[in-house]
């Protein structure tokens, strides 16, 4: 391995996973951090730390000068990303080369082409790679409104440098349309910075599976199977397994071979995810290509026997891929979740607060990843994703009943969180017959809510709440002087 | 006297009926035995109507964390509250149910309102929501400028008395 110190340039449960590899290699490794994180689980882990400045928290994290300076100050040869923050962005992956540094991911070039969904999608078409009916809409409110209307309600729009559902929108009825256009025109411009949007028509109840593909920069690539990423809510996934359950494998292979294409024609470099909607009928479409590990790798690893850090590693020391296609064969079924600071109940609100108690589960297959600690603070100035609690099973009934099991052990209060509901839809039927597609949840939204606890249960966390007060517990065990007089009734 | 508090959102009213043999939680009027274990740190054991029932409880704020049977749940005392609510809309005022920065205002003071309609535009955690009219009205006052932060339960807008109240 050339590289004896990395920087991980993120936070929270992807900073720990990444430093933890880095670990096992005997490779020093560097975080970063915001004051606000210097208690962090993250910092405490790796070997040195640096802090960053920044007005605002997430600032820090997206200044590309600062962390180039701490990857310098402390002689790191590489960069590792994680997801979100700066792994997708051109100008970054090249900032960091030109200091002298392995950004461990594809090259600037690539970033750019698939960060941007109008050219990443006429160069999937280029390449034999089917897409979904779409058009970019121009500046002009009236022609885009002509334009969209031509490709049929109802239509997505589509902010076309987005991601995770910011500036997207669905129009059902041309009453929506030019409302539509002009906000996720302006939230494309305040979250991306680039206000162009496309429209595309809108499947429904589509699936979304996604190929974990790893690519040596040569134009050799191989894909690490699917991930079935169906479970979505606000447009982001909060359930994901692998392999995708159900689907032939016939046509398994046709959308693991169609990612390998597009790869290959990129000359893709490291670890990506190329990410498909799959039809009712079975046709699917490239959707976009992520350029970074996804949240969701752990479920490929799980499958496969694999610590996909370690081939980033390995491919970004040049050392190639080390594996064949024939090499990878995937066994059992891993599925995971996304434990969030949100209320479901509340359409899935954020919530804020401090985590009071944490206890973690553990069991056969289990796996979390976490980067959260007993005392931190939950505020907004994050994603709400807290951790990820995976687990793996001989087969997908098993890996299901483990997740829901380790769920229910896991103690992690002092912020609302979707825990609960996950573990409602992990032992859904329609979940475990294999039913899924992108509206699932709204689908089963009454089936999924929290049923109210039986009149025993209730009490018995009032009179818990109740006594957590100490003015109420003056009252309820408070010995007056005549009581205390007659005995000790207390005992 | 009794303690007035929200269940997951549902107000319940609980009070202290008796004290011996042992205490006597009268909860919505229905009335449950409860003795107390000691237990170590968060943990707490409770002995209620003779069923043992063990979990784990923290306070955050307003809200008492309680976790029981591989389920968590959000308990609110609502009798020391001097305001209307912690969050949400109640009599006039608009509250914000967390923190976060406003993106854009749609109403001016002086204007009509409908019930449902949206006054605001706040983002929070990087996720952008509509706040609405909880009821017709007319604005009597805005709290906040676009791209002002604010905290957890701060009052945003505030609509005129209703006619006739």
């Amino acid at each position: 391995m050339p590289f004896s110190t990395v920087l991980v340039a993120n936070r929270g449960e992807i900073a720990c996973r990444i430093i933890r590899t880095l670990k096992a290699q005997g490779i020093a490794s560097v975080a970063v951090y915001h004051h606000e994180d210097r208690n962090a689980p993250h910092v405490a882990l790796a070997d040195r730390a640096v802090e960053l400045t920044g007005a605002v928290p997430v600032q820090a994290y997206l200044d590309a000068a600062q962390i180039i300076a701490a990857a310098q100050a402390t002689g790191a040869q590489a960069l590792h990303p994680g997801y979100g923050f700066l792994s997708e962005n051109a100008g970054f992956a090249e900032a960091v080369a030109a200091a002298g540094i392995v950004f461990i991911g594809p090259d600037a070039e690539v970033i750019r082409l698939m960060g941007d969904k109008i050219r990443s999608r006429r160069f999937a078409a280029e390449h034999g790679v089917p897409i979904a009916p779409s058009v970019i809409l121009g500046d002009d409110l009236e022609a885009a409104m002509a334009q969209a209307r031509d490709i049929g309600f109802p239509l997505l729009i589509k902010a076309s440098a987005g991601g995770g559902g910011k500036g997207m929108k669905i129009v059902r009825a041309e009453a929506e349309l030019a409302d539509s256009i002009t906000t996720a025109t302006a939230e494309a411009r305040r979250y991306f910075g680039d206000g162009r949007v496309y429209a595309e028509r809108l499947i429904e109840r589509p699936r979304h599976i996604e190929v974990q593909v790893l690519g040596d920069g040569e134009g050799r690539v191989l894909h690490l199977y699917d991930r079935e990423c169906s479970l979505q809510r606000r447009y982001q996934k909060i359930v994901e397994e692998a392999p995708a359950p159900g689907l032939p494998e016939g046509l398994r292979a046709e959308i693991c071979a169609a990612a390998v294409r597009l790869a290959g024609a990129a000359r893709y470099r490291n670890a990506g995810t190329v990410e498909f909607i799959l039809t009712p009928q079975g046709d699917f479409y490239f959707l976009e290509m992520n350029t970074r590990l996804q949240v969701e790798h752990p479920v490929t690893e799980l499958i496969l026997g694999l610590d996909l850090v370690a081939l980033q590693l390995r491919v970004a020391g040049g050392e190639g891929l080390g594996l064949a296609q024939e090499d990878l064969k995937p066994h059992g079924h891993a599925i995971e979740c996304r434990i969030c600071a949100e209320e479901p109940g509340r359409d899935f609100r954020p919530a804020t607060g401090r985590i009071g108690v944490l206890r973690l589960p553990a069991g056969e297959g289990v796996r979390f990843d976490g980067g959260i600690r007993e005392g931190q603070a939950v505020t907004p100035a994050f994603d709400s994703m807290l951790a990820k609690l995976v687990a793996f099973g001989a087969t997908r009934d098993e890996a299901a009943a483990r997740l829901a099991a380790a769920l229910d052990q896991m103690v992690l209060l002092g912020v609302p969180t979707n825990a609960d509901y996950l573990g409602r839809i992990l032992r859904h039927d329609a979940f475990l017959a294999g039913r899924l597609h992108t509206g699932f949840l709204g689908d089963h939204a009454g089936d999924l809510a929290a049923p109210a606890p039986d009149a025993g249960t209730a009490a018995a966390v009032l009179a818990a709440a109740a006594l957590a007060q100490p003015d109420f517990r003056n009252v309820a065990f408070g010995v007056p002087p005549l009581h205390a007089a007659i005995g000790h009734w207390r005992n | 006297m009794a303690y007035r508090f929200n269940l997951d959102g549902q107000p319940v009213a609980l009070d202290i009926r008796h004290r011996v043999p042992r205490l006597g939680l009268a909860i919505d009027d229905v009335v449950a035995d409860v003795t107390e274990v000691p237990a170590e740190g968060a943990a707490f054991e409770l002995v209620v109507d003779g069923r043992v029932r063990r979990g784990w409880r923290c306070i955050v704020g307003q809200d008492i964390h309680v976790r029981l049977d591989g389920r968590s749940y959000v308990v609110r005392r609502t009798d020391l509250d001097f305001a209307e609510g912690g969050g949400g809309a109640a009599g006039n005022d608009i509250r914000s149910d967390m923190p976060g920065t406003t993106i854009a205002l749609h109403v001016a003071v002086g204007d009509a309102v409908e019930e449902g309609q949206r006054l605001l535009t706040i983002e929070s955690m990087k996720l952008q929501m509509t706040i609405a009219a909880h009821r017709a009205g007319r604005i009597a006052a805005l709290h906040v400028e676009a791209n002002a932060t604010f905290e957890r339960g701060a009052v945003l807008v505030s609509l005129a008395p209703a006619e006739g109240e």
